[in-house]
């Protein structure tokens, strides 16, 4: 493990990717405590402004200053993603972990349950969740997470089959490990790795989701300034005002693209180590 | 032969396995004791049902994979009725196993110091972790391992081949157990380093009066450790007996076949090796008769007809071979 920290931080892409996302990350959580303004408050003396010292990312149509509520945005965006992709990944594991260990009927009837999930797009099943559960209390949340486990599980479950089947699990076994102990250690830790790459495109899926939700209204809605909120409020300006529309385009996928290159870089270092982890 | 001196006896396993492609007959008849402070080496080809065997004393069989019928009596209990929580106590305590690849064996995650003391632990749960590491240490000094204190924090990738199976040797012994199976313990290794390992399991088994299993297709091996051998072939016991009866006096047309397939050092006349003509059986069809007729070069009529029953020739030593039953013997 120590050999696969020093190989993630001596790449610089991955390095980058992670500074940036813990700036952001940081920016939104820090900026509303000391900005001047508040996400909604509205100053009709400064209604449609350009960017300028006074604000770095101008004002929208009502005079709300876009940087605070990029950061107030970025906490409602960044969490959802986060939470919905981390639940989505330890449901995945869990899941994954249970087929693949357990094998025959547990393994046939999961997979076919993931297959049934999968066959619905994720943007349909947290509209349909929002929907069924009461629109407006978040339940969309249930649908992202739920709509990311299928792929997690799928990977966790190979990479168990072979864990199963290894030699170290067999001779654990032959000198008295019990199921509990084999799954809590080899398999558990043997997983992780891969797990942790793909958790890395469960929290980048899911803030697609939620933005793209954001955007036609179903999930996190206005006043609330999610980033796909934005965006959408953004857009109407397009041409006379881009910048409303083109900065929350922007830090999704500055965000976006930072996950997906975290990921290849924790798969980078951990592939790097060679034989040791076959 | 007293019952005192039997640690463990196999008698009528019987193993199949569930597969697409039908029943697979592993073992059909194996019969095998250990007894106390001796070795028994089990031999026989790829698919002769030794390791298998082994594997169900264990419990240790793969889901689809079954233990029909037999018994497996180690200190009055049998092995075969026994529940999973039960043989959990038993694997690693009273009968610990060492496999084929050694550097396979380990996780690659562990420490070769966090991988013993789990083992130790799990045993006695009472035992503090210091404890348990200096038992650690203690034991992979007693291994042969010098700086056994800087392997401990070492990875197994960091190992050679050898030092990983003296390492599992040194788990599989943490506990002190009676019975010690070895399943091909020394087939991954280099030759020189077989040498070694082979030494350090008879220096072990003298000094901790423990009983060994060796499962092995190398009938050279048998000669320089073992002191009782079981001859298994498609999934029956062919001959068994103390190592001379074996080497000087086999009697199963298969034994003898496996002899004559040693090269031997001392042999001037240079003779071609014998090799045994046709192909091991099909578990899943297993042939009416004895299972070796079809290669057997002294098979007769009967031996395609019907299955030879095991023939005690005294001393311990039996076969199952219709030609002995008969009261002849056989002819090369």
């Amino acid at each position: 493990m120590k050999g696969a920290r020093r190989t993630f931080f001596s790449d610089p892409v991955s390095v980058l990717a992670l500074a940036v996302l813990a700036a952001v990350i940081l920016f939104c959580i820090v900026y509303p405590f000391v900005s001047p303004y508040g996400y909604d408050e509205v100053n009709t003396a400064e209604r449609q402004q350009m960017p300028s010292a006074k604000h770095p990312f101008g004002t929208d149509y009502l005079g709300r200053d876009l940087l605070v509520r990029m950061a107030y945005g970025g906490r409602l965006t960044l969490s959802v993603a986060f939470l919905t992709g981390l639940m989505a990944a330890a449901a995945g594991t869990v899941t994954g972990i249970a087929c693949g260990y357990a094998g025959g009927l547990t393994d046939s009837l999961g997979m076919r349950v993931m297959d049934a999930i999968s066959s619905v797009p994720g943007l349909l099943l947290a509209i349909v969740f929002d929907y069924l559960l009461g629109m407006g209390r978040g339940n969309f949340l249930f649908g992202i997470a739920i709509a990311g486990i299928p792929p997690f599980a799928r990977i966790v479950r190979a990479a168990v089959l072979e864990i199963r089947q290894s030699s170290y699990v067999a001779a654990s076994r032959a000198l008295g490990a019990g199921h509990f102990h084999i799954i809590k250690e080899h398999v558990l830790h043997n997983v992780m790795p891969l797990a942790a790459v793909q958790a890395s495109t469960s929290v980048a899926d899911a803030l697609t989701t939620c933005t793209i939700l954001g955007y036609i209204g179903v999930g996190i809605s206005p006043p609330r300034p999610e980033w796909g909120v934005l965006f959408d409020m953004g857009r109407k300006q397009l041409r006379s005002m881009p910048h409303l529309s083109l900065i929350p385009a922007a830090a999704i996928t500055i965000c976006i693209v930072c996950l997906y290159l975290l990921g290849n870089g924790i798969r980078d270092s951990l592939s790097a180590r060679g034989g040791s982890h076959e | 032969m007293s019952d005192m001196e039997m640690l463990l006896e196999v008698k009528d396993l019987k193993v199949t396995f569930s597969t697409p492609r039908g029943t697979v007959h592993a073992v059909s008849g194996g019969s095998f004791s250990v007894r106390r402070g001796e070795v028994t080496g089990i031999v026989g080809e790829s698919g002769s049902g030794k390791s298998v065997s082994a594997y169900a004393v264990m419990g240790l069989l793969p889901a689809n994979g079954r233990a029909e019928s037999g018994t497996a009596f180690f200190g009055g209990r049998d092995l075969l009725s026994l529940g999973e929580k039960e043989l959990r106590k038993i694997r690693g305590k009273e009968i610990s196993m060492v496999f084929q690849d050694p550097v396979t064996a380990l996780d690659p995650l562990f420490t070769i110091g966090s991988f013993l003391t789990e083992v130790l632990l799990s045993h006695s749960p009472g035992m503090s972790k210091k404890d348990a590491a200096k038992k650690s240490v203690e034991m992979l000094a007693v291994m042969g391992i010098r700086d056994p204190e800087s392997v401990m924090q070492r990875y197994p990738d960091s190992l050679s081949g050898g030092m990983c199976q003296r390492v599992m040797i040194a788990a599989a012994l943490l506990c002190d157990p009676r019975l010690l199976i070895a399943d091909e313990p020394t087939t991954a290794l280099d030759v020189t380093i077989q040498e070694e390992i082979l030494s350090l399991i008879q220096r072990l088994k003298d000094e901790r009066d423990m009983s060994v299993l060796f499962i092995t297709h190398d009938l050279g091996v048998v000669a320089r450790l073992c002191d009782r051998v079981t001859v298994m072939y498609g999934g029956f016991v062919m001959e068994s007996g103390s190592a001379g009866q074996i080497y000087e006096g086999a009697v199963h047309p298969y034994t003898k076949a496996l002899l004559s397939a040693i090269p031997r050092l001392d042999d001037r006349e240079g003779r071609p090796l014998a090799a045994l003509e046709g192909e091991p059986i099909d578990p899943i069809d297993l042939p009416q008769g004895c299972v070796f007729a079809p290669r057997c070069p002294s098979c007769t009529e009967i031996c395609l007809r019907e299955r030879p029953e095991a023939t005690d020739l005294g001393d311990g030593h039996s076969a199952a071979c219709h030609l002995i039953s008969k009261g002849g013997g056989t002819d090369d």
